[in-house]
């Protein structure tokens, strides 16, 4: 289990090229929440041809669901949320560019393959460690959906995120 | 008669709806400990992550999880308990007033909108009559990873104590890691299918070595917990040290012709408040 730094949006995909299943690692720059309901909202965006609020290539998605932002504008629990319910959500967004998934739990072989495949990297963190991993997220910023509560996008900065790699790019 | 004074009641209520918020149960916090006294040094690594967690959230008044759940409660009510006002509006209530100033994650949403109810309400309540002046009250909050891992079946009667193991130890199998393990499992058998599944919750709240299971439920539950220990599955999936903290099983008994199971799941970061009024 190495311990590895990768800096998101990524510069190109190269790095992941190096990872190995099971390597954990520290993630640093921005990351985007999105889970259920905001996948949802993606995926009709591309459908029209419409531009995503984000951009999409080479970044990173954290499914995530936060409780509120506390006095300090920062979110007091930010875990994972189970990433096997996005499974059939998640092609179109590798196709747009999408590089990395965060999440909790196993997904299906077929998007396992699908992350090989675009040169992506699914990476699991720790269900039940919320207010640790609030921690790592240095500012939150609205960006989508506000009416979607804990569900909106969230253009987050993270610093030393604990990952692991859960397969090879 | 014991008259239940309503403000009380609501106090207390909030004071335990923080409480499970805030604080890991203290077993799980025990296995913790113990666990990364057995693992190597980069699994100890992991391990700590949730140690941190949970004394992250105690200093800091922060969640355990950023799922802070719908809020299950289970009410025991003495029949010389006089409680003379409405005891769901006052549970509502201060569900609300609690998820709104401890900034916790409120999660429940109308089932076709998705729209949000805005105050974590409902809570779902289910109520116990028994002899006595007290009114006993049990707060179970349950994050939706974990509730999407309860699995329920209706088995022929005539199953076999190896096939009921078997259903069990395949319905974990195919949850896997997605609901935060190391898990607490507790399996209703019998009743009907709602009383199955409201025992296997129910006995959520039973510490990891707490007693009260019958000669047949504990053989049932020691082997079921071997069998589910031996799945490749692990802490957070990463197959080392357990899958399952523990394993609890209530048999009731049920009709000729049906063999009602349920399945039960508790998250690592079970949360979970109590109080006697």
């Amino acid at each position: 289990m190495n311990e590895k730094a990768i800096r998101f949006p990524l510069p190109n995909s190269e790095i992941l090229k190096t990872l190995k299943a099971g390597d954990l690692v520290k993630l640093f720059g921005t990351i985007y929440t999105a889970r259920d309901q905001a996948h949802k909202r993606l995926l009709k965006l591309l459908e029209e041809g419409k531009p995503l609020p984000f951009g999409i290539k080479n970044s990173a998605i954290y499914y995530c669901g936060p409780t509120p932002a506390r006095e300090d504008g920062l979110f007091g629990s930010a875990g994972p949320t189970t990433s096997s319910r996005m499974d059939e959500l998640t092609l179109p967004l590798l196709k747009a560019g999408l590089k990395a998934a965060i999440g909790k739990g196993g997904r299906h072989e077929k998007i396992l393959r699908a992350f090989q495949e675009y040169g992506a990297v699914y990476f699991t963190t720790f269900g039940g460690a919320g207010a640790y991993l609030a921690k790592k997220i240095k500012s939150q910023k609205l960006i989508a959906f506000p009416d979607l509560g804990a569900e909106a996008i969230y253009e987050l900065e993270v610093e030393d995120f604990p990952v692991i790699a859960a397969g090879n790019a | 008669m014991k008259a239940i004074d309503e403000a009380i009641f609501k106090e207390k209520f909030r004071e335990q709806l923080i409480h499970a918020n805030f604080q890991l149960r203290e077993d799980v916090r025990v296995y913790f400990k113990n666990l990364r006294e057995r693992v190597s040094q980069k699994q100890q690594k992991i391990v700590d992550i949730f140690i941190e967690n949970s004394e992250i959230a105690f200093r800091e008044k922060r969640a355990l999880c950023q799922d802070t759940g719908y809020v299950q409660v289970f009410v025991r009510i003495g029949n010389r308990a006089r409680i003379d006002f409405d005891l769901e509006k006052a549970i509502n209530l201060s569900v609300k007033e609690v998820y709104q100033d401890c900034g916790l994650r409120k999660s429940l949403a109308y089932p076709l909108s998705r729209q949000n109810t805005s105050g974590n309400t409902p809570a779902f309540i289910d109520y116990e009559f028994c002899e006595g002046e007290n009114l006993e009250v049990f707060i179970m909050l349950k994050g939706g990873g974990s509730e999407n891992a309860t699995k329920a079946e209706l088995l022929l009667p005539t199953a076999s104590l190896e096939e009921i193991e078997s259903w069990v130890v395949k319905m974990v199998e195919k949850i896997g890691a997605r609901a935060c393990p190391p898990y607490l499992i507790s399996v209703g058998i019998g009743g009907n299918l709602g009383k199955a599944l409201y025992y296997s919750k129910k006995m959520l709240l039973e510490g990891i070595d707490e007693g009260g299971m019958d000669e047949e439920e504990k053989s049932l539950s020691e082997n079921l917990l071997k069998k589910i220990n031996a799945l490749p599955i692990g802490f957070q999936g990463l197959q080392f040290g357990e899958t399952a903290m523990s394993v609890k099983v209530r048999m009731i008994p049920c009709h000729i012709a049906t063999l009602p199971i349920a399945l039960s799941i508790g998250c690592n970061s079970v949360r979970q408040g109590r109080f006697i009024f």
